[in-house]
């Protein structure tokens, strides 16, 4: 059992096709631009403008609008304005099914609560089997990191679907992971994907097309979007005045060789850009 | 016309040189080289003689730390700016020791860059 977004559920239950799904995405996506966006769709800010406080975003871990503020570029009122028209325009994924005709109320209503006992179901499991772990604190706080930041690195959600099996680990053509020395101790932090979930999350990341991200590239972002989750995670893990010893991102061992140690745990994730797998140790 | 200070790029990462690029354009730099760890820099610091270094912390090979540590011996009045998501505290002051002028932190937060880059060079 496998915590999964809407559409996937959907799909791998047949209710609606690739097509389907493809065609809904495209209109939520359309119908939830980002504060950035909109406010260069209504001429508030320019383009380098947004950018600049997208990278803010990263580094800080707040708020366009308040970022936005902050430096003066937008004021009170044209925030207002602007958090109202993407409230106003937002459409949730199973009212467009129905507005799409992919799917009617009634089924969705019925689908809605499978979809919920699935994810219940998924998250007691996924909470049953990292409880005792010694590693389940620094997973849960990984997890944590990953939920609030994929937005801002990978411009998409993610949330955790359940402990990452031999399969899960298997179907990983690239991982990436970071390793710091404490002491007797060691934090590592590693994400394994499909080369196209990475050439995602690197076009993503990068504010490129697809055409200008090769794979050696896509590699090389997957290593610094490890290193600035591993860069939280330390922050939130050990002391200020902590003395350790950090490594570059590495990416000569495969997802499966970082799980097979005992000192590791590894997570199934599930993101809009592809399933990736969370190694934490 | 005033030319814009230029800047030696040094990071293992080539997607962290891509974005910090487009960073210090905004900011008002110029890149003149880039480096992909610590050997390169001390090379191209010869070579280009840039008004700035940015470099990465951790790296295989020569890290930033040694890298630094180079380019001072060579040019003590090298104004070289440390990067890094993953620097220990201990880290980041003995670089300072050393003679780094300041410390950036990744993910770059662009308001920072521009008043610490500029402050480096002023």
């Amino acid at each position: 059992m496998a915590a999964k977004f809407l559409g996937q559920f959907l799909l791998e239950r047949g209710t609606i096709t690739s097509a389907q799904l493809l065609a809904a995405l495209d209109a939520q996506r359309a119908s939830n631009p980002l504060l950035g966006e909109l406010a260069v769709h209504h001429r508030m800010l320019d383009a380098a403008q947004a950018r600049r406080i997208n990278e803010r975003q990263r580094a800080e871990d707040r708020r366009f609008g308040d970022i936005a503020l902050e430096m003066g570029l937008l004021d009170a009122g044209q925030l207002d304005v602007l958090l109202t028209a993407q409230k106003k325009g937002r459409k949730l994924f199973g009212q467009i099914l129905v507005e799409q005709g992919a799917v009617s109320a009634e089924l969705l209503d019925a689908e809605l609560v499978a979809h919920r006992r699935d994810l219940d179901e998924a998250n007691h499991a996924l909470a049953l089997g990292i409880a005792g772990h010694t590693l389940a604190d620094m997973a849960t706080s990984t997890i944590r990191v990953c939920n609030r930041l994929f937005p801002r690195l990978a411009g998409s959600q993610c949330q955790a679907s359940g402990i990452a099996d031999d399969a899960v680990l298997d179907a990983c053509d690239v991982t990436a992971h970071v390793r710091i020395d404490a002491g007797a101790e060691s934090l590592l932090v590693g994400v394994g994907c499909s080369r196209a979930t990475a050439r995602a999350m690197a076009c993503s990341l990068l504010s490129i097309t697809p055409e200008e991200c090769d794979e050696e590239l896509a590699v090389d972002a997957l290593g610094e979007l490890v290193n600035v989750l591993m860069g939280y995670v330390v922050r939130d893990t050990l002391a200020e005045d902590a003395s350790y010893r950090a490594h570059p991102p590495s990416t000569a061992l495969s997802a499966a060789d970082l799980a097979s140690s005992r000192s590791t745990l590894a997570l199934s994730m599930a993101s809009q850009r592809g399933d990736f797998v969370l190694i934490v140790g | 016309m005033t030319s814009r200070p230029t800047v030696l790029l040094c990071d293992d990462s080539r997607a962290l040189r891509m974005l910090a690029a487009r960073q210090l354009a905004d900011c008002g730099f110029e890149v003149v080289g880039e480096a992909g760890n610590g050997h390169e820099a001390v090379n191209q610091y010869q070579a280009l003689h840039p008004d700035l270094v940015l470099m990465d912390l951790v790296m295989p090979e020569c890290d930033g730390k040694q890298a630094l540590s180079r380019i001072l011996a060579q040019d003590p009045a090298a104004r070289v700016v440390i990067l890094s998501s993953l620097g220990a505290q201990s880290d980041i002051e003995e670089c300072l020791k050393l003679g780094a002028r300041s410390y950036l932190q990744k993910p770059i937060d662009p308001e920072v860059m521009d008043r610490v880059l500029h402050e480096a060079v002023a």
